[in-house]
């Protein structure tokens, strides 16, 4: 019975072309998605180096936007950028890892992520794909990388052999190094 | 937020009322009067109601508490027992706990623990029973009459007799389809001779469409004069007990009428034609001397109550529950430290109300962040809405049309047309918008008046505060930001302006201090002006403390001219108090007034005059949401100025700059301006590159800005005009740029900054002005202006950010 009725859906199918899951196909996916512990993962690049950050922080991935220098900040915040009329601070990923600067090319991208309830817009080289990772798969920021870049780090996951460095958002888009040193003296003075 | 805001802002409102009635009792009862029996109706339906929201929110704390006070407020009501100052006090303290109550249900995390059992304990002792009267004034009333009214108006009955006025009845007839409107009308010119305690359905017997009523009113007047002022034809009243009675006919009434009209009948008539419709609402004139007067005999009505009035007044002075400089739990121990040498139950009792009043002195402000909205205005918002849809199909079918069409410039016309339409819808829904974001002032003057009564009380001045202008509407926003820099100024006009009774009479003023809030719309921006006729302020007295406390050195002070000397109040931690007082004289207040205003955009005035009073006058924007900006261009980035803050633009010659101790200044119709250069407060260039442009200009444009009272010049390169802008937020970690208040768009999809020119201001007069002033000298901040410290502190509060807009 079930496999006149799946041979009809082929033949069905033949005709228009498309394809469509088999009962082994369901199967399959049933089983993958039986591990609810898997954390997805937005995976993107910088410098050379593979980084992600889990896919529920993010809004959005936007091509580069028009943005407007924001005086007494940092070098790494950008400006601040428009993205259908909210307005959000948008900020250089690789300046902030103290990786040289994000080169804007056709491939470079704007990540939409939300922190603290805001919006905020990250620059990255280019955006590669969603995975997903099993906690066995990742680790805690292994000690004695030693930079300070360490701080950023929430985690070390593997994916396909390739180290996926994953950030921690806060640690990144810390509000007080958003501005320059010497006006943030000022704030602490206090 | 545990509980919805539809809550807070609705309990608050009911309180609110609640105030509201309380305070005209009281100003009803110092002014002699006897109150209107309906303040003491709606104070109660107000508790009533809260009780009702509350439990329907599970607010279980506010449901128990307006239960006891319902209770009271019933007896109250139905004479059960006196209303006498020492209830009102009583009741205005519940306000506090209310309030309290209601702040520990925003804040449930940082909530302190709201203490109502020694409230309670003085409610109950008050609620005891007190021995019926023995004899039936009403022996002489028909029974017919006393066996149909409730126990509450049988009340009024009694008061009414008591109070020696006579009883009427008046018998009129209405018209079933008009009814509503004719009792409306007759009880309007009745309420304007006296109570109206009970309507009555007639025993004799009516026609169909007509019915008879009887209406029961207590009044002072004699017969003839309500007759007159009643002036309708066929309605009959006949006083009760006596059986006098008058008929009034068509010609009567014609007669009354036209004596109405020409003003005369000892003018009694005219008078009530005048007032009918309208209720008696005189202005709450809380009167805190009489008050003492009133607890003295009411101590002999209630000897049994010593303990409540044995905290002696003068220790209110000394306890020093320092509420007004921003902290607290000083309060509730000096209160109970003090209360000690009393009996124990005063000391409990003192304690305890100190601290309520404590809670609420910390701020005035709302907990709610809701508007309340006219169903009507919405409705106007929703039209405007879906024209706009309709312009945007018009638009839709130009565009097809045009890509459908050879010539695309006959369809030109049509597109622009459609374009025009939507520019005014979309300039109306703005306006509407706004609109819908106006409160009434009045919210913040009500609360203010309790705040200038409890005050009085506890200094022992008798002040009298009148309100005008509480109809101006402002943005809610600025409406509650306004609340706190109002309070401390009424604190200051009360504590340092307004003299005791004593000393008041021995220079000729009148006894009781007045204190005047007026609020008026002034072009696109509002005025409050603080009057009070109290001492005054000494410009030569405030200079020489700014030496003794060393804000000023000697060869400053000598230079300095009046209106400079005036403004060392607005100095952080300034104060011309000798001693630190519990409402005042710790120095924190006027510059927590003056950065608040900055803050939003408004400008502060005093004058003064020794003897005579102060004037305070704050000038703020009506709406902080969308704003006129003046938009200029400097090192070619595009900035935008709040245009509030413009006073001026000037274009200056290079040779007109002058340098005083190497800042730059130019000479302004006599007044000396600084200059700052936004490029270079803002670093937008490397050094050199600037100079070098400057080669080419010999003329530089100025924008003179000014905030609170102070002036600045802004250098920049172009001014490329003015325009509407809608305020963005920049979200945390930016707002803490200091210069920076926001971010705007404009028209070409550019997103462009926004200048807080408070903190620039702030920032140059600290280096500049001082200098030209010479008032500060070197490593020291600026009088009066913003020290670094207050920079800081303004923007983690979020300065406009904050707002959410």
């Amino acid at each position: 019975m079930a496999t006149d009725d799946s041979d009809l859906w082929q033949a069905l199918l033949a005709v228009t072309g498309d394809q469509v899951a088999t009962e082994a196909d369901y199967e399959h996916g049933y089983k993958r998605e039986m591990r609810s512990d898997l954390l997805r993962y937005v995976t993107f690049m910088i410098g050379g180096e593979i980084y992600g950050l889990p896919i529920e922080q993010i809004i959005e991935i936007s091509t580069a936007f028009p943005t407007t220098p924001v005086p007494r900040t940092s070098a790494f915040v950008i400006g601040i950028g428009n993205m259908r009329g909210s307005v959000m601070p948008v900020i250089d990923l690789a300046r902030r890892l103290n990786l040289g600067t994000v080169k804007r090319g056709r491939e470079t991208r704007v990540l939409i992520v939300r922190h603290d309830d805001e919006p905020h817009g990250i620059v990255v080289d280019r955006v590669l794909e969603v995975i997903s990772l099993a906690p066995e798969d990742t680790e805690n920021t292994p000690g004695g990388i030693g930079s300070t870049r360490a701080d950023f780090i929430r985690g070390l996951g593997r994916h396909r052999r390739r180290l996926v460095i994953i950030l921690d958002l806060a640690t990144v888009l810390a509000e007080r190094d958003f501005l320059m040193p010497k006006f943030r003296r000022e704030r602490l003075a206090q | 937020m545990s509980e919805s805001p539809e809550f807070i802002s609705e309990a608050q409102e009911i309180i609110e009322a609640f105030s509201r009635d309380l305070l005209q009792i009281e100003g009803q009862i110092n002014d002699g009067d006897d109150y209107d029996p309906d303040l003491l109706n709606g104070a109660f339906r107000s508790v009533h109601t809260l009780k009702g929201l509350s439990s329907l929110s599970g607010v279980n704390e506010i449901v128990d508490f307006s239960h006891t006070l319902e209770e009271t407020l019933d007896a109250l009501r139905l004479g059960k027992l006196p209303l006498h100052q020492q209830v009102l006090n009583l009741l205005f303290e519940s306000i506090e706990l209310f309030n309290r109550l209601l702040q520990g249900v925003v804040e449930p995390d940082n909530a302190v623990a709201v203490e109502v059992a020694p409230f309670l304990a003085q409610l109950a002792q008050l609620t005891a029973p007190k021995p019926a009267v023995a004899e039936d004034p009403l022996a002489w009333l028909d029974d017919s009459i006393l066996g149909v009214l409730t126990e509450y108006e049988e009340h009024r009955l009694r008061e009414n007799v008591r109070l020696g006025r006579r009883i009427y009845r008046v018998h009129a007839s209405f018209d079933l389809l008009a009814i509503d409107v004719g009792i409306e009308s007759l009880k309007g010119r009745l309420k304007s001779h006296g109570e109206v305690i009970t309507y009555l359905p007639s025993a004799d017997a009516s026609s169909d469409d007509r019915i008879d009523l009887d209406i029961l009113v207590g009044s002072k007047q004699p017969l003839s004069v309500i007759a007159e002022g009643i002036g309708e034809e066929g309605v009959t009243i006949e006083t009760l007990g006596t059986g006098e009675r008058i008929v009034i006919t068509a010609k009567a009434a014609a007669d009354y009428a036209a004596a109405a009209a020409a003003g005369s009948a000892g003018g009694s008539a005219a008078e009530s034609g005048r007032r009918s419709g309208q209720a008696p609402a005189p202005a709450p004139e809380p009167e805190p001397e009489r008050r003492r007067t009133r607890v003295e005999m009411v101590d002999e009505e209630f000897p049994d109550d010593d303990a409540l009035n044995s905290t002696p007044l003068p220790t209110f002075d000394d306890e020093d529950g320092d509420g007004f400089g921003g902290g607290s739990g000083a309060g509730s121990g000096g209160g109970s430290g003090s209360g000690g040498d009393g009996p124990p139950a005063g000391a409990s009792a003192g304690a305890g109300a100190d601290e309520i009043a404590d809670g609420d002195q910390l701020s005035v402000k709302s907990l709610s962040q809701t508007v309340r909205v006219d169903l009507r205005r919405l409705d106007q918002l929703m039209n405007l809405v879906g024209e706009l849809a309709l312009v945007h199909a018009n638009l839709d079918g130009a565009v097809d049309r045009m890509q459908r069409a050879q010539n695309a410039n006959e369809h030109l016309r049509e597109f622009q047309d459609q374009l025009r339409v939507m520019n005014r819808r979309l300039g109306l829904l703005q306006q509407g918008i706004l609109e819908v974001r106006m409160v009434p002032l009045g919210q913040v003057f009500d609360r203010l008046a309790r705040v200038v009564r409890r005050l009085g009380q506890k200094l022992q001045k008798e002040v009298r505060l009148s309100i005008s202008g509480a109809e101006t509407e402002l943005d809610k926003l600025i409406v509650e930001e306004l609340s706190d820099p109002l309070m401390h100024m009424i604190n200051n006009a009360i504590d340092h302006g307004i003299e005791t009774p004593a000393e008041r009479l021995a220079l000729g003023k009148p006894r009781a201090g007045r204190v005047a809030l007026a609020a008026y719309q002034k072009g696109n921006r509002v005025v409050i002006e603080l009057t009070d006729d109290g001492r005054g302020m000494d410009w030569r007295q405030i200079r020489d403390r700014a030496v003794q406390r060393g804000f000023l050195s000697r060869e400053e002070a000598a230079d300095i001219n009046p209106a400079q000397a005036i403004n060392l109040i607005f100095t952080p931690g300034f104060s011309t108090k000798q001693q630190a007082t519990q409402t005042s004289g710790r120095g924190v207040g006027m510059d927590v007034v003056k950065t608040n205003i900055a803050k939003l955009s408004g400008m502060i005035d005093v004058a003064s005059e020794p003897g005579r009073g102060s004037r305070f006058r704050v000038t703020l924007p009506i709406t902080l949401a969308i704003i006129q900006a003046l938009v200029i261009e400097t090192a070619g980035q595009t900035f935008c100025i709040p245009l509030n803050s413009v006073l001026e633009s000037i274009m200056v010659q290079g040779d007109e700059i002058h340098t005083i101790e190497g800042h730059e200044v130019v000479s302004v119709r006599g007044r000396t301006l600084p200059l700052v250069h936004l490029s270079r407060v803002f670093e937008l260039e490397p050094g050199g590159r600037e100079a070098e442009r400057r080669m080419f200009y010999d003329r530089l444009y100025v924008v003179v800005v000014g905030l609170a009272q102070h002036r600045v010049g802004l250098v920049v390169d172009e001014l490329l005009g003015q325009q509407d802008v809608v305020i963005k937020p920049i979200g945390k970690a930016l707002r803490q740029v200091p210069g920076i208040a926001g971010a705007t768009e404009l028209g070409d999809n550019r997103t462009v900054l926004l200048l807080d020119v408070g903190t620039l201001v702030g920032e140059a007069v600290g280096g500049v002005e001082a200098a030209v002033a010479g008032i500060a000298g070197s490593g020291r901040e600026g009088i009066g202006v913003f020290s670094a410290a207050d920079v800081g502190r303004e923007k983690e509060h979020g300065g406009w950010g904050e707002h959410g807009y």
